[in-house]
C-alpha cells in the first residue's frame, strides 16, 4: 500500500483546472470583443464543482472503455457554454467587457487561493514527514 | 487547455487589433489619394474579424471548449461611393470639375482607432493576468 494522501490535492487540482479553463474562456471572449456576431462563452467553475456527484467535489470521469481506471483530475470536464443572450450592440456581439474584466480579477484571486492551499498542504506534509522537526 | 494557450489566445487578439490599427493608419494616410494602381481614388479598407475555433476536436480530449481566439478573416474595400469635391484645377478632375476623393470619414477612422487601441489594451491586461497566474503556479511546492 502506498502512502495514503487525502483528496485535498485532487479537489484543489480540479479548482486549478477550472480556473485555467475560465482564464482561457475570458481570453477568448476578450480577443473577440470586436468580432461581429460573436457570442461570449461562460463557465461556472464553482457551481460545477459543487454540483458534481462525486463525494470529493471532483467532476465525473469520462471513460470510453470499461478497462479505464484512475481518478485523475486532469480529465475533469468543465462545461463551457455559449451565452446566447441577445446582444445590446449593433454588430450582434454580446461580450460584456466590464463583466469579463471582473471575472478575470476574481479568477486570479480564486486561482491564488487554491494555489496557496496546495502549498500549505505540501508544507504540512513536509512537516509531518520530517517528524515535526521541519 | 493550459495557461499558455490562454496567452496564445490573447496574442491572437493583439495581432488582430494591431492589424486593424495598421489598416486605419493606411486609411488616414490615404485620405487625399486620388490615384491608385487599380485606377480611381483610394478606397477605404475595412478589417473583418473572425472567431477561431479548434478544427479537429477529439471526442475524448477532456475539453469541450474549442475557442482559440480571433483572426483577421479578410480586408475588404468599403463599398461606399467616392466623395465628389468640386476642384476644377485638380489634374484628376472630371469634365464637370469634380474630383473623386476617397470615401473616408476622418471621424469614423478616429473612433475606430480608439476602439482598436482599447481592445488591444484589454488583451494586454488579460495576458498579464494569465502570466501572473502561470508564475504563481510555478511556486507550487516551494511554500
Amino acid at each position: 500500500m502506498g502512502i495514503k494522501l487525502d483528496h485535498t490535492f485532487q479537489v484543489l487540482e480540479s479548482s486549478l483546472n477550472g480556473s485555467t479553463a475560465r482564464q482561457n474562456t475570458i481570453a477568448h471572449n476578450m480577443s473577440n470583443v470586436n468580432t461581429p456576431g460573436f457570442k461570449q462563452f461562460l463557465v461556472n467553475v464553482e457551481e460545477q464543482l459543487a454540483n458534481s456527484e462525486s463525494e470529493f467535489g471532483l467532476l465525473p470521469l469520462k471513460i470510453t472503455s470499461s478497462k479505464h481506471i484512475g481518478n485523475d483530475a486532469n480529465t475533469a470536464e468543465f462545461e463551457i457554454a455559449r451565452d446566447t443572450s441577445p446582444a445590446l450592440r449593433a454588430d450582434g456581439n454580446n461580450v460584456n467587457l466590464e463583466e469579463q474584466m471582473t471575472a478575470m480579477v476574481k479568477n486570479e484571486v480564486y486561482f491564488n487561493a487554491a494555489l496557496n492551499q496546495i502549498n500549505k498542504k505540501i508544507a504540512m506534509k513536509k512537516y509531518a514527514i520530517s517528524d515535526g522537526k521541519g | 487547455m493550459t495557461l499558455l494557450s490562454a496567452m496564445d489566445i490573447s496574442t491572437s487578439g493583439l495581432s488582430a487589433e494591431k492589424l486593424r490599427m495598421e489598416i486605419i493608419a493606411q486609411n488616414i494616410a490615404n485620405i487625399e489619394t486620388t490615384k491608385t494602381n487599380g485606377g480611381g481614388p483610394y478606397r477605404r479598407k475595412v478589417t473583418v474579424f473572425k472567431e477561431v475555433l479548434q478544427q479537429n476536436i477529439q471526442e475524448d480530449s477532456g475539453s469541450n471548449f474549442a475557442g482559440q481566439g480571433v483572426e483577421v478573416d479578410k480586408i475588404v474595400a468599403d463599398k461606399a461611393d467616392p466623395i465628389m469635391v468640386y476642384d476644377p484645377g485638380h489634374p484628376d478632375a472630371n469634365k464637370d470639375g469634380f474630383v473623386a476623393k476617397p470615401n473616408i470619414n476622418l471621424a469614423d477612422e478616429m473612433v475606430d482607432s480608439i476602439s482598436a487601441s482599447r481592445a488591444y489594451a484589454a488583451n494586454v491586461t488579460v495576458l498579464n493576468a494569465t502570466k501572473s497566474l502561470a508564475i504563481k503556479a510555478l511556486t507550487i511546492g516551494r511554500g
